[in-house]
């Protein structure tokens, strides 16, 4: 007869991976059998490693020592590409509230708008250098070199699936661009011809940060296409970057260290130095619409509550990038673990 | 040769798992009472089986062939053994150097 123990102890199971679960078919006897006994501190351990193990699954956590290297760089770039597309949309607001506010604006803020760019083509540039790298390392891959990919894994799926979230990321920014509701996001960018594809997809990322999340009444006004773009921007911008991580990781490593670090230091620094543009633009600027919005009016450059959001967001990519740079940085070294000659003054 | 320290935050429930395997192999429910009667951590079921799935990747234990589906025993390697080895070496040469200096602060 199952007990109640064991219902559960099968509901906490499928928080981890299907494969896992097949790896360890007698998981669910333990769970069972420990749940009883001490629930919350179980459930809490169970909730804890799973996560770990979906992200592992995910190739967002390093398997092995060995993979620390590739999977942070994976990780930097990851997180590079939603900053990215904020960051653009960030500079095109910025952009076209100073020329609205004419000479007026002080100089400090334009060289925040400056450095904002700067670091933006820095950003880019690194990332497609970090590709060249891999790419070259691809196509100079010996038979059996350390840290080559995995034969048996293809990067035709994930890149597929990168390719199809980026295309209909960008078809959801055409329909919330035709719905009429205005974004400065991507008012400052190309609207015509090519150069308008990647403001689709800026358009679709930045619609998914919108301050209407917390107001129910303003999320059931909005227009069809804004209201496509917020529910499937979130889920198109995560199967986009779970695809790019997957295919950064399935490619193999560039074959000079030294080059990965500088890879990793540059995409960090460039972000870093956006989020400080950004961070004088709110001091300057506080900003008080949803407050008082007649206020906002007077002063285009005050940044709302989406404004808030984007940055916070800034912020947390950053700190996923770094967190991404630090494994990189210390790929080649490992955990001190006590009896470890460094703990204890040399053996 | 793979180290125990390699696993990070798993390293001490690691060397507690290769201790009992040590001993003969085991499945997870019988290896958390043998890790609990020997050093009295009670290993809980997500810390016990994410520290086997880093042995097994790292080569350190290996599944026992078994008919029942539902329980798999792991061993240990000689690998496995040869990472137990140096990690309790280098814990006992800590304890002894951590024992005599406290010793020497025991003045009467």
């Amino acid at each position: 007869m199952t007990s109640s123990a064991d219902r559960f102890a099968a509901c906490l199971a499928r928080l981890y991976p299907a494969s896992w679960r097949q790896a360890f078919p007698d998981f669910i006897d333990v769970l069972s059998a420990e749940l009883p006994e001490r629930p919350l501190r179980v459930v809490a351990d169970v909730v804890v490693s799973s996560t770990v193990e979906r992200f592992r699954s995910m190739g967002v956590v390093p398997t092995r020592p060995a993979d620390r290297g590739r999977t942070g760089l994976a990780v930097v770039v990851a997180a590079l590409l939603p900053f990215a597309a904020l960051s653009i949309g960030m500079w095109s607001q910025l952009h076209t509230g100073l020329a609205r506010q004419g000479r007026s604006a002080p100089v400090s803020l334009r060289w925040a708008v400056d450095i904002l760019a700067g670091a933006l083509a820095v950003g880019l540039v690194t990332a497609t250098l970090g590709m060249m790298a891999f790419a070259l390392g691809r196509l100079r891959r010996r038979p059996g070199q350390v840290g080559g990919a995995d034969p048996r894994s293809s990067i035709a799926r994930p890149a597929g699936a990168f390719l199809l979230s980026i295309g209909a990321l960008s078809l959801t920014g055409w329909l919330a661009d035709r719905s009429g509701w205005y974004s400065p996001a991507a008012a400052g960018l190309p609207q015509h011809g090519a150069a308008q594809l990647p403001t689709l997809w800026i358009r679709g990322i930045v619609a998914t940060i919108s301050p209407a999340w917390v107001h129910p009444s303003i999320l059931v006004r909005l227009p069809l296409g804004d209201l496509t773009a917020m529910l499937a921007g979130p889920i198109l911008t995560m199967v986009a970057t779970a695809s790019l991580v997957q295919v950064v990781r399935r490619l193999p490593a560039s074959r000079s260290r030294r080059v990965d670090e500088g890879l990793a230091i540059g995409a960090v620094g460039a972000m870093a130095l956006a989020v400080g543009a950004c961070s004088r633009w709110l001091l300057s600027h506080p900003g008080r619409q949803g407050v008082l919005p007649h206020l906002a009016r007077t002063d285009p450059l005050a940044p709302g509550h989406t404004g808030w959001l984007v940055v916070i967001a800034l912020v947390a990519l950053t700190a996923v990038a770094a967190l991404g740079m630090r494994w990189v940085l210390g790929q080649g070294s490992r955990w001190p673990a006590v009896g470890d000659g460094r703990l204890t003054g040399g053996r | 040769m793979p180290e125990l320290a390699d696993l990070g935050r798993y390293t001490g429930p690691a060397t507690l798992i290769l201790s009992s395997l040590a001993g003969g192999a085991k499945h997870g429910y019988a290896l958390t009472k043998d890790v609990e009667q020997f050093s009295g951590v009670r290993l809980s079921p997500g810390t016990l089986y994410a520290a086997l799935g880093r042995l097994v990747d790292q080569k350190l234990i290996e599944p026992v062939p078994s008919d029942d589906e539902r329980r798999r025993p792991y061993r240990i390697t000689a690998i496995g053994s040869a990472a137990l080895q140096s990690q309790l070496s280098e814990q006992r040469r800590v304890a002894d150097l951590g024992l005599r200096r406290l010793k020497g602060l025991v003045t009467p």
